[in-house]
């Protein structure tokens, strides 16, 4: 088991979530929760449909608005933040998502090159593929390379199978260049085979950088078998949060069962 | 407990559809008396037309130079109007747009530049800007842009707002400014559609520049109005039959071109 990367330049987690509180409407979604994500570390996020598990993600990045609490990415705070520090702090963040999320019109390569568009200061004309600098041409194309996607350079994501196109959205994290990747069901659209090769890269991917990964799963013996932390959630809270050795089957199927989903229990009679 | 009665066939209508039958109905009477349509004006109508189909028959192509050059006026009209109305159109959309639009204002402010661009009709545009920069193939250019704008900025913006959100939200997610997320996800996302929706100006800038000459903003129409007030039925036939061709000739090749790219 690699040792957990921690770098003495850069103290304190890489992630770092206090009493979050986001809600929809009336709709108290996460409900304080807290957690800390060290440098390094590989955890595995998970919880029924609906237990707020996505909400959480996109607050840690910013997509969600939170009402209250604090999430510090690299030492950075970015609740309340001005958009240029939350920008900042975006770009020290991957975020791979379950349906991919490349634009269908371009391709592969071009797709991988817009990773490194919060870094270049024109923003989307430094990544164009007809105007950004050969070295990000030539980045681009090593990490496509690194997913192993190199001969699908020109091709469009719908030309690519799901698992492919899962690897091309790795590739584009890769060129980002983050400290932290969040993944949000990584496999969930994914055939078992292609889900475990695009799971087995994510890891490798996130080790050989020394990345810190927060991942949520589905499947309770690939977080078993992935994660060294899990992170259980249940109506909108941290129930659950143990070294994977530590944690018993039975309470893991628990975070399943009963008044699972933030809709079907409100707030203070959760679980 | 007895089963309930069987649904009528017919339920009686509310009152306010009875005021808006009767209101209706009114207003189509009135309409019709109004046009003083009776049998020996119809026959009367029927001779002429006849009459005119007579005289336009051969037509007259004897001044085919000045048809012709009318016409390739006509198209620069429409090509330069719609090239421009399109590229305006670009930036409007993006402020009308609800997803791309920086703030409520600013949309409903843009929305509604784009809806008086299309309430009014082309024509009038035209009788505008002949006013303002008099008779010509200008004013004529000035009426198709602002016709194009009311046109395909409201496309370009409803396609906007379908545009699916996961690409936006992943280049939004590595840190990238939303100037960068619109040209990186949300255009090319809109590209097909929007070349068809510009093909599709471009169709009816054509027929439009055919009719802004009547009122003297230059193009073919400008010959066709002056053929018709000195009678000269053969040679307006000839300016119809050559409009004809050009639009007819236009539709196929922006069919054809819709065809590849979607």
């Amino acid at each position: 088991m690699p040792q957990t990367f921690a770098d003495p330049a850069r103290p304190g987690p890489a992630l770092r979530a206090q009493d979050l509180h986001v809600s929809f409407g009336d709709l108290k979604v996460l409900r304080g929760v807290s957690f800390d994500l060290a440098k390094g570390e590989g955890a595995v996020l998970l919880g029924a449909n609906g237990c707020g598990k996505s909400t959480l993600m996109r607050a840690l990045n910013g997509l969600a608005p939170v009402a209250s609490g604090q999430i510090w990415v690299e030492g950075q705070a970015i609740v309340g933040a001005p958009l240029r520090a939350v920008r900042a702090a975006r770009r020290q963040m991957g975020y791979v998502f379950q349906q991919f999320n490349l634009v269908p019109q371009l391709s592969a390569h071009q797709n991988v090159l817009f990773g490194a568009m919060g870094q270049r200061p024109l923003g989307v004309l430094g990544v164009m593929n007809a105007f950004a600098r050969a070295e990000d041409r030539e980045r681009a194309m090593a990490c496509l390379d690194r997913v192993g996607l190199a001969d699908r350079a020109t091709h469009r994501p719908a030309e690519l199978s799901g698992g492919q196109q899962q690897r091309v959205a790795i590739a584009r994290m890769l060129m980002q260049a983050p400290r932290v990747v969040i993944a949000d069901e990584p496999i969930a659209s994914l055939d078992p085979k292609a889900g475990r090769e695009v799971l087995d890269l994510l890891w490798r991917i996130v080790e050989e950088e020394g990345l810190s990964l927060l991942c949520t799963l589905h499947q309770l013996d690939l977080a078993e078998e992935y994660g060294r932390r899990l992170i259980g959630m249940k109506a909108g809270r941290i129930v659950l949060d143990a070294a994977t050795g530590s944690v018993e089957r039975a309470e893991l199927d628990a975070l399943y069962t009963g008044a699972a989903r933030v809709d079907a229990a409100p707030e203070g009679v959760a679980a | 407990m007895s089963r309930p009665d069987l649904p009528p066939r017919f339920r009686a209508p509310s009152a306010l559809a009875w005021v808006l039958m009767v209101g209706f109905a009114a207003f189509f009477i009135q309409g019709l008396y109004g046009a003083d349509v009776s049998l020996d004006r119809l026959i009367r109508g029927a001779t002429n037309l006849v009459r005119f189909v007579s005289l336009a028959i051969p037509p007259d192509f004897a001044r085919w130079e000045t048809i012709g050059w009318a016409m390739l006026e006509t198209m620069n009209i429409a090509i330069v109007g719609v090239t421009f109305g399109c590229l305006l159109s670009v930036p409007l959309a993006l402020l009308a747009a609800r997803n791309t639009s920086p703030n409520a204002v600013v949309r409903v402010i843009a929305r509604q530049l784009i809806a008086i661009a299309r309430t009014i009709p082309d024509l009038i545009w035209a009788l505008i800007f002949v006013v303002a920069v008099g008779l010509g193939p200008l004013a004529g250019i000035l009426a198709i842009i602002l016709d194009t704008i009311g046109f395909a900025a409201r496309f370009y913006s409803e396609r906007f707002e379908e545009v699916q959100k996961g690409p936006s939200e992943a280049l939004t997610s590595t840190g990238a400014g939303r100037l960068s997320v619109i040209a990186g996800a949300i255009l090319p996302e809109s590209f097909a559609s929007m070349t068809a929706t510009s093909l599709y100006s471009v169709e009816k800038a054509i027929r439009s520049a055919v009719t802004l000459g009547l009122v003297g903003a230059g193009g073919i129409g400008v010959e066709l109005s002056t053929a018709m007030r000195l009678f000269q039925y053969d040679q307006a036939a000839a300016i119809i039959l050559v409009v004809l061709v050009a639009v007819i000739g236009f539709e196929h090749l922006s069919s054809s071109i819709r065809k590849r790219i979607i």
